[in-house]
């Protein structure tokens, strides 16, 4: 059985994700409003209430894409903001 | 007729609302509430709640210790794969540790010794194509598990009872088809086979207590729900469990104990042994066996096991008037501009984030729910850091794109004023205090732009003046809670690479203190200098850490990773506020967290 769902959810802010939610399964965000949810009913439900699942392969497309543009960004920073803020070129993100 | 007073030696009082539990003393106390017309008492009861969870889930497993010092060992996701794993368990998360000799499981599963001595013996180690029984022995001493003598009888599935240097062993599956009653001992450097064996020659018998005082329950098959009492020279039976099944998990004493859950089929059942009977209470939250489980009558944790598939989740069980919710983050306001490297001050239902990159002059306000655009920064800065209250704040320092600046400004709860300039232009620096009596620390200087400062600098309202204090570590990206007299900082970057180094000011000096468990820069933090909370940070990371005064513990972490992100540093250890930052793209969300809450239950009493 798998152990994770994977889903597209906006995060409309106050109460999007509760304490409860929390302790009743496993919850991680990721850019580009991609969420990692616990294989169990509640999770289920949770983002059946909220976005719309998508495969393993679907989110990490999503996830990859956001980082490229954040590195797009992280590159033309101009070259004193790179060396004074220890500023660090966004790595890629492998949903687990 | 007889009074309360007499009988209790205590009135009974007339309140006009509930009194706060203060302790056992207030057990037993009767009030009548004036405001409800109602007469109450307070209520102990039992109940359990969610805890932290394994990295590696299994059942069959062994474990040791409290409630909050807790050790799970050995057991298997399935019965092809077993483990060798070690985990240790603060109360709130669990922790990798070195690993055990020998994979094995279906092992003791109630709690044999502390979480720094424990002792593992017995077990499969292997169901197929061969079913392979064990005997061997394995104590651990904190740090890593050593062989020692190996069981008299090899087993598994068994009972089991005691400490590392005084252990019991009953019970159990000697082979595919034959099983045990034999009984054996274990003084810390041998096993002895005893003359008495438990009548309940079968597997998966639960158990608890001591080597010379526990109890066997259930076993299969096929089922049963005897229950036996053991004396330390002979097995005496007692009163049935309610219900027959085997694989329960229970802890306590051989007069005190909690028995939970059990292969019936996977049961949610709770009971308490008073060393008679058998008494029902508050059910599991989902059905469960074959866990490990360790502690006491009215503090307990049950971790791993079947419910029903293989889990690593933990649950805690807590019998007195207070009921526990379990801590995490949670999803508050989001931020309507997503910044990175802001200031951030205030409390998780006042805070305000201001400034931030790209370079703004935005200021925001949060009420607990929703942030609001308010009036902007005199100057705009990215990397900057502030604190105080939502009405009452002080910023200074920050970078200008290009140039660090020594600018500093006061906030009203409306509008920003500008006030005496830091004596060193600073950026990424600490801040803590509040606007008329504020410490800053550390930062990345001007000369040469970035170099990491361990200067420091106090803030009487409208002057900044440079103290002898200097930090023990110079670091940037960093963080500092607490007050000007009793401060702390926590993580940053040195020049190079991360630090954990942690530091605790008493308004003049700083001296070194124990490091953070994950060391990171660009984090948020909240609390006091004996109570602070870190989380997030450059990884990015999700994972979020408490101060207790002499060292730092793992708590749940956030739901999104995130470094460059915004706090309300006057936040507790259990009302805390993160907000925006950076996650492979800039945030706008905010998370809010919640400390473990103690509830005091009380009861109205009835005639009926």
């Amino acid at each position: 059985m798998a152990l994770f769902i994977y889903g597209v959810a906006s995060n409309y802010g106050k109460d999007f994700f509760t304490a409860q939610d929390r302790q009743n399964f496993f919850l991680r965000g990721f850019p580009g409003d991609v969420w990692v949810i616990g294989a169990t009913e509640k999770g289920a439900l949770w983002l059946a209430e909220r976005g719309v699942e998508k495969t393993k392969a679907e989110a990490q497309a999503i996830v990859d894409g956001e980082v490229s543009k954040a590195q797009a960004a992280y590159d033309a920073l101009p070259a004193e903001q790179k060396t004074n803020l220890n500023r660090q070129r966004p790595t890629a993100i492998n949903l687990p | 007729m007889t009074t309360y007073n007499e009988i209790a030696g205590r009135r009974v009082n007339f309140l006009s609302s509930d009194p706060t539990y203060v302790d056992t003393n207030s057990d037993g106390q009767v009030w009548y509430n004036s405001s409800t017309a109602t007469l109450k008492s307070w209520l102990p009861t039992g109940t359990w709640s969610s805890g932290g969870t394994m990295g590696t889930a299994r059942y069959g497993l062994g474990g040791a210790g409290t409630q909050t010092a807790a050790l799970a060992f050995a057991g298997g996701a399935t019965y092809t794969s077993l483990s060798t794993s070690t985990e240790s368990y603060n109360g709130i998360a669990w922790t990798a540790l070195n690993s055990m000799g020998t994979a094995r499981y279906r092992i003791v599963s109630t709690g044999i010794g502390t979480q720094t001595a424990a002792l593992a013996f017995g077990g499969n180690t292997q169901v197929s194509p061969s079913f392979i029984v064990t005997g061997i022995t394995e104590s651990w001493n904190g740090t890593s598990w050593s062989p020692v003598a190996s069981m008299n009888t090899t087993r598994t599935s068994f009972g089991g009872a005691g400490i590392q240097t005084a252990a019991l062993a009953f019970s159990g599956r000697i082979s595919g088809p034959s099983f045990t009653g034999a009984t054996e001992s274990w003084n810390g450097s041998a096993w002895t086979t005893l003359p008495a064996t438990n009548p309940v020659a079968k597997s998966g018998v639960g158990s608890f207590g001591t080597q010379t005082a526990a109890i066997s329950v259930g076993g299969s098959p096929p089922t049963v729900a005897t229950t036996n009492s053991w004396n330390g020279t002979t097995w005496t039976a007692t009163t049935d469990y309610p219900t027959a099944s085997y694989a329960l998990m229970g802890f306590g004493t051989q007069t005190s104990g909690i028995v939970a859950g059990g292969d019936t089929p996977t049961a949610t059942l709770t009971t308490i042994w008073n060393g008679t009977a058998w008494t029902a209470t508050s059910s599991l939250p989902t059905g469960r066996d074959a866990g490990a489980s360790t502690g006491t009558q009215t503090s307990g944790l049950i971790t791993g096991g079947r419910a029903p598939s293989p889990t690593g989740t933990s649950i805690e069980w807590n019998f007195g008037v207070y009921s526990y919710s379990a801590a995490a983050w949670a999803s508050g306001g989001n931020v309507n501009t997503g910044r990175t490297y802001m200031a951030g001050f205030g409390t998780q239902t006042a805070a305000i984030k201001a400034g931030g990159n790209p370079t703004t002059n935005q200021t925001e306000s949060y009420n607990g729910s929703a942030w609001t655009n308010v009036n902007n920064l005199n100057t705009a800065r990215s990397d900057f850091q502030a604190c105080g209250t939502q009405t009452a704040g002080v910023g200074a320092g920050g970078y200008l794109s290009p140039g660090v600046s020594n600018a500093t400004e006061k906030y009203n709860g409306s509008t920003w004023t500008t006030s005496g300039n830091l004596n060193t232009s600073r950026y990424n620096a600490a801040v803590f205090g509040v606007d008329t009596a504020a410490i800053i620390a550390g930062g990345g200087g001007a000369s040469p732009v970035g170099v990491a400062l361990s200067a420091t600098e106090s803030f009487n309202g409208s002057t900044w003046t440079t103290t002898p204090a200097t930090l023990n570590t110079a670091r940037r990206l960093t963080v500092g809670t607490g007050i000007n007299t009793a401060g702390l900082i926590f993580s940053g970057n040195p020049g190079t690479g991360v630090t954990g180094a942690t530091e605790s000011y008493n308004g003049s000096a700083w001296t070194s203190v124990n490091s953070m468990n994950t060391a990171r820069n660009a984090l948020g933090g909240a609390g006091t200098q004996t109570a602070s909370i870190a989380f997030g940070g450059n990884g990015p990371s999700a994972a979020t850490e408490s101060w207790n005064g002499t060292s730092w513990s793992n708590l749940p972490n956030m739901s999104t990773a995130r470094l460059a992100l915004g706090s309300a540093t006057k936040g507790t250890q259990t009302a805390a506020l993160a907000f925006s930052g950076f996650s492979g793209g800039i945030l706008t969300a905010t998370e809010e967290w919640t400390g473990e809450v103690a509830t005091a239950n009380s009861k109205t009493l009835t005639t009926s």
